[in-house]
């Protein structure tokens, strides 16, 4: 088997080309670099605080939560990357997913420590809404500063109510798995 | 444009045209169509079939499944070892691939149904076996995926091993979830 792009569709080729770009540029500008290794602790950090927060008694709600939420996280982050909004002059592997860091490990880990301490839904709107302007307009342009993202079509505001929806859509979906689950609890609470 | 901005970021943007163009000439045409038709009656036969009762269960099955599947399938399109040349929207074809939305329902209503390990391991079997050699060479042949450095039965180990994987995940979750609330 070799991998080639010859006589196959256009498409095929500038996917090829695209591939072999990234690679190339990942070995050469960022694989070991200051902001390779920044970005593996933050996932490795991420990924153990996420663990260490989750609320064990209710690890089936919070891992269907934070399963959601990356879902939500990947798709999003690649639909933006292929429309050109943004790019990552840095990640941890070179293909897929964009931001492999912030998208599996970071982001999941702020959403299910709202998840965690926010359990009523009017609260978890409130902490959602401090978190995602915090997202915006403290975090990313950290990132911006860290030459770790960098926006081309996109401003810091349009992703506002992007990342407020990611965290409702995601308590909302775990809240429709759960809820024959909660009405037979109180069926058998009242009998 | 700035000068610094990698190269790379131009052949996605070359990518993106591409994919936008093929869009275009084939949304709303019939194989368009079928694509949507097989999207919405797999989804209908899905909310039927589902179990109110173990709904968490499953759900979380299908969730952490179409995680590993999406990765799957954008690997295999950005190594160029298949293609999908009709999408359902312009952009990330794997997003609305018909086969990685067939994996994620059919294997999470495995999961559903089957009690033992055992009786799982053969649906799985069975279920990888009726895709590779059934429904992605139809597929193929409908022009909805294609196969460029790539053979069917190749996906068969991929396929298992992630279905195997993803319910010892989701029973290990609720397992630890269950002695933390006895432990109380």
């Amino acid at each position: 088997m070799h991998f080639s792009s010859s006589g196959f569709s256009p498409t095929v080729e500038d996917q090829w080309e695209l591939t072999t770009l990234r690679v190339h540029e990942w070995v050469q500008d960022e694989l070991f670099s200051v902001g390779w290794w920044l970005l593996l602790a933050l996932f490795l950090l991420n990924v153990y605080l996420s663990w260490k927060i989750a609320d064990k008694k209710r690890l089936g709600e919070t891992a269907l939560f934070t399963a959601v939420v990356v879902i939500c996280i990947i798709v999003l982050d690649e639909l933006g990357e292929e429309l050109v909004l943004w790019y990552y002059p840095v990640d941890i592997i070179p293909l897929f997913p964009p931001a492999s860091a912030v998208d599996v490990s970071c982001l999941p880990f702020v959403y299910g420590l709202l998840f965690r301490i926010a359990k009523p839904w009017k609260r978890f709107l409130a902490v959602l809404a401090v978190m995602s302007v915090v997202s915006c307009f403290v975090l990313e342009p950290i990132f911006v500063w860290a030459n770790l993202y960098r926006k081309l079509d996109w401003k810091s505001w349009y992703g506002l109510p992007i990342y407020f929806a990611i965290g409702v859509v995601s308590k909302f979906i775990v809240q429709i798995a759960y809820r024959p689950v909660k009405k037979a609890l109180r069926d058998a609470a009242l009998e | 444009m700035n000068s610094d901005i990698p190269q790379s970021v131009q052949a996605q943007r070359d990518l993106t045209s591409d994919h936008i163009d093929g869009w275009l000439n084939h949304v709303l045409q019939p194989s368009w169509w079928v694509l949507v038709g097989l999207i919405v009656v797999c989804i209908a036969v899905w909310l039927i079939l589902l179990d109110k009762k173990r709904l968490r269960e499953t759900l979380l099955f299908a969730a952490i499944f179409s995680i590993i599947g999406l990765g799957m399938a954008e690997y295999g399109e950005e190594l160029i070892l298949w293609d999908y040349p009709v999408d359902l929207i312009a952009i990330f074809p794997p997003l609305t691939s018909i086969n990685l939305l067939l994996m994620s329902l059919s294997y999470s209503l495995a999961y559903q149904y089957c009690k033992t390990s055992w009786v799982f391991f053969a649906a799985v079997l069975g279920i990888t076996a009726v895709l590779c050699f059934g429904v992605e060479p139809l597929l193929s042949a409908g022009n909805l995926y294609e196969l460029l450095n790539w053979r069917h039965w190749w996906s068969f180990p991929f396929y298992s091993v992630a279905a195997l994987t993803v319910r010892m995940m989701t029973i290990k979750i609720f397992r630890i979830e269950e002695q933390a609330r006895q432990r109380r």
